[in-house]
């Protein structure tokens, strides 16, 4: 053992016990977006569902950017005025941002919902795929924070010939046949004209009809084949023969055999887990492997997903918001033979999120104490109020994780941004002010976006972790790493973007330190090759560049 | 059924009312019925005895009959609230929540103090798992009603679902210990109490007193898919897995087409290698799933 690695393993003890706090900084940041659903009273099911926000580096500066997937006009779908426009902020790295959206080129077409940020032609920029009703976009990063629309070049229009578009709501990169290019995975909710759209009534007029009045579609899979075209083996793969009602979708290895699996929440339908069994062929296992539904055996309607080893077992787990009554579902990775075991009572998350609806989740390590928690971004459906008994608009939440598997509501000592009401949807996390404290960034339906920055106090040590590969340095996705520090459990994450609801959240692998002064590393890259280093510098991004996978690679 | 001869003869159609009444009193629904039912022959317009035999035909389920009488009831007397809420109540057993709901708005427009309404909303709203406002609605009706078991009931279900188990662990504890719901007015909802009882327990780790609450749900309602399902997971959370297996085997046996028991002997499968047998249930779900998904507009 190296003296390095010893001293890792003799520093003091690291119990850590800060309050997590949320600071909103929404209006010194300059971002003014509201989400516009286009609703006006016609009780359209995609008002609901908007809309995505991604937290990403648009252009290597070192400081998180964000762009925000806005709706359309209805019944027509389309982007009738600025309002709809989706929107890119600029991250200026003094706190305050810039909306660069017309000269970026990014407002977009359509009725937008999700949207998912990677370097698809490994040009060294991130380009987004925007999911949406009748539109799905890709637009590559040029490099001079402009983008260009190409869509159809890369084959991503998203239907088959003579079918129409279909509807979808969220979409992810992961790099499934592990050739070192982000392939892309898009769930699809369901059939829906707003022509034949069906009518349904409560007692307090027109509401939204239940997804079970709709058609599922299934979802696509899409092979990143370089030279940025893209090849759709959703048939192929075996995803498209499972008929779902695809909301939030997130990537992780669950059975340990070094290939990204796929779980996609479903809306009032079981979920999926499509485990990858190698040569671009996955086969649906949620029912064999217990992450289709919860122990009471029935299906909840699932909104945003997180993929994520949340009990420092290093195996991932996943973490879903619901709608009231349903709780939000926590699935604990026990391994073979049964994989996945409902903790959501165990967990405290059955009592604590019974009365919640929520949309968009992370599992971050807020407070950095080693232990990922929990943020819901959360909002009731409209005109359920009167028999809620408490309006739609809601507070987000945030669950600390006290270890043993518990989790425990810390929203009401996390300061006023925590309390004030919103028609939350999608949330995406990232560190936007380089302070090592993971902020969010939410979208709301017909109100302001919001930043809420992270200001707990005494929060402990962290690394983040940028890693590349390849002659081109070009991203790695589902690499995952552990990492080990003195008097702390030895933790799990891994390179991903896809969290939450239809957002996707910045790409390093973070980890909380609690008190120690260094950690040792190891990385597991896509293919099998594995790297450690101590690092006894902390509190710092590590660039990482592999030494071992660069040269499979390609350019 | 037997209806006593001498009242039809020594009373004509007040002495059979009395009778039925006598056996309403003491909870022979069938035979009020009955009496009843003679009664209307003799004295069609009798209000009192069409009230009491829809709610005779709603207690016993018998809808179809409930329904005509009330048609006559509200015909002879439009304003009646015991019929409305009689109303309410059918409404509600064939699951018609919307005009249940409207007719309480006009109950309790005209009386906001009624207590009987307050009770049918509570039970709308817990229905439709609205469980803060059904929780209010007990409330109100509980000042109508102090101490009526059965509302206290479905308040401490309430409380339950809205993350106060404490508050609902100390109603459950009380009613329990007064068996103040046992009486056989109860029987139908006591048996719903009893699991809603047993997930407390269970949430709370306490397993033997949740298999406690499930053996009372058992013996009111012997064989019931729901209290198998909930015995397999107490079960199989002690560590019991062959018993649990065995419950949750009878539970898809009881309710074939329902989904959690077989989603439960899946895991157990899986964990005592039963592979096979785990494949085959996992395979009907996905199939059952995947026509659900399928239906609905194109």
């Amino acid at each position: 053992m190296k003296i390095a690695h010893l001293l890792l393993f003799v520093s003091a003890p690291v119990c850590l016990l800060a309050q997590i706090r949320f600071g909103d900084a929404t209006a010194r940041s300059g971002i003014d977006f509201t989400l516009r659903n286009g609703a006006k009273g016609g009780m359209h099911l995609v008002e609901l569902m908007p809309g995505g926000v991604a937290a990403f580096d648009l252009d290597n500066d070192g400081c998180q950017d964000l762009f925000f997937a806005n709706g359309a006009a209805l019944p027509s779908l389309e982007k009738e005025g600025p309002e709809f426009w989706n929107r890119l902020y600029r991250n200026n790295c003094d706190g305050t941002f810039s909306d660069i959206t017309q000269k970026a080129g990014v407002a977009g077409t359509g009725y937008s919902m999700g949207v998912a940020a990677a370097d698809y032609d490994g040009d060294g920029y991130t380009d987004l795929f925007i999911a949406g009703v009748n539109r799905n976009q890709l637009l590559r990063n040029r490099g001079d924070r402009t983008f260009e629309d190409t869509t159809a070049k890369a084959g991503l229009a998203g239907h088959a010939p003579g079918h129409r578009k279909p509807w979808s709501i969220a979409a992810g990169w992961l790099d499934a046949d592990l050739d070192g290019r982000p392939d892309l995975f898009v769930s699809n909710y369901v059939s829906w004209d707003p022509a034949s759209e069906p009518k349904c009534r409560n007692s307090q007029g027109s509401f939204y009809c239940h997804p079970d009045q709709y058609r599922g579609l299934s979802h696509q899979i899409f092979r990143n084949a370089g030279s940025g075209k893209f090849v759709d083996l959703s048939a192929a793969s075996g995803i498209a023969k499972y008929t779902g009602k695809g909301m939030g979708v997130a990537f992780a290895d669950y059975d340990r055999d070094g290939r990204p699996d796929i779980f996609v929440g479903n809306d009032s339908m079981r979920n999926f887990l499509f485990r990858n069994a190698g040569d671009f062929r996955f086969d649906e296992v949620g029912l064999d492997a217990g992450a289709s539904l919860g122990e009471h055996g029935r299906p909840i309607a699932t909104m945003g997903v997180d993929f994520r080893d949340l009990d420092n077992d290093r195996r991932p787990d996943v973490v879903m918001t619901a709608m009231v009554n349903d709780a939000f579902l926590l699935l604990r990775n026990l391994g073979p033979p049964a994989f996945f075991e409902d903790f959501t009572i165990r967990s405290g998350l059955a009592a604590g999120t019974r009365q919640m609806t929520g949309w968009g989740v992370g599992a971050y390590d807020f407070d950095n104490d080693g232990r990922k928690d929990l943020f819901f971004a959360n909002a009731h459906f409209p005109r359920l109020s009167l028999y809620l008994g408490v309006p739609a608009p809601q507070p987000a939440a945030v669950f600390r994780n006290t270890g043993q598997g518990r989790f425990e509501n810390v929203s009401s000592a996390a300061g006023p941004a925590l309390q004030a009401s919103a028609h939350h949807r999608g949330a995406a996390f990232a560190d936007f002010n380089n302070d090592g404290r993971i902020d969010v960034a939410l979208s709301c339906i017909q109100s302001p976006a919001r930043l809420l920055l992270n200001e707990t106090p005494d929060a402990g040590g962290w690394i983040a972790l940028d890693l590349r590969a390849g002659p081109s340095r070009r991203e790695v996705w589902g690499a995952e790493v552990t990492a080990t520090a003195a008097g702390m459990e030895t933790q799990l994450n891994q390179v991903t973007t896809s969290v939450g609801y239809t957002s996707s959240s910045e790409r390093f692998v973070r980890f909380g330190l609690g008190r120690a002064r260094g950690v040792r590393v190891e990385v597991a890259w896509p293919g099998g090759a594995v790297e450690a280093r101590e690092l006894t510098t902390i509190n710092k991004i590590v660039p990482w560049h592999s030494r071992s996978v660069g040269a499979k690679l390609p350019h | 059924m037997f209806f006593p001869l001498f009242a039809l003869i020594l009373h004509g159609s007040q002495g059979l009312e009395a009778e039925a009444d006598r056996s309403y009193e003491a909870e022979e629904y069938a035979v009020a019925l009955e009496g009843y039912r003679r009664t209307l022959e003799k004295a069609p317009d009798s209000l009192h005895a069409l009230r009491r035999f829809a709610d005779c035909a709603i207690r016993l389920k018998r809808l179809d009959h409930a329904d005509q009488t009330l048609r006559r009831a509200a015909a002879l007397q439009p304003s009646d609230r015991e019929v409305r809420r009689l109303s309410v109540r059918a409404l509600l057993l064939s699951g018609e929540t919307g005009q249940a709901e409207q007719v309480l708005s006009g109950l309790l427009k005209s009386d906001a103090e009624d207590a009987e309404s307050w009770r049918l909303y509570g039970i709308l709203l817990y229905s439709l798992g609205y469980h803060r406002t059904a929780l209010a609605a007990f409330e109100r009706a509980l000042k109508g009603k102090p101490g009526e078991p059965e509302i206290r009931a479905y308040r401490a279900s309430c409380l339950l679902q809205l993350g106060d188990s404490a508050a609902a662990e100390k109603e459950f504890e009380s009613l329990a210990e007064s068996k103040a719901l046992h009486a056989r007015r109860y029987e139908e909802t006591r048996a719903d109490f009893e699991i809603a009882h047993a997930q407390l327990r269970y949430e709370r780790g306490q397993w033997e007193q949740a298999l406690q609450r499930l053996d009372a749900a058992a013996a009111l309602r012997p064989g019931w898919p729901a209290e198998l399902f909930w015995r397999a997971r107490v079960l199989l959370a002690t560590g019991r897995v062959s018993e649990a297996q065995a419950a949750a085997e009878r539970a898809v046996e009881a309710a074939p087409e329902a989904m959690p028991a077989r989603s439960l002997l899946i895991r157990i499968y899986r964990l005592t290698g039963q592979s096979g047998k785990a494949a085959a249930l996992a395979q009907w779900i996905r199939e059952r799933e995947q026509r659900r998904a399928n239906e609905g507009r194109p």
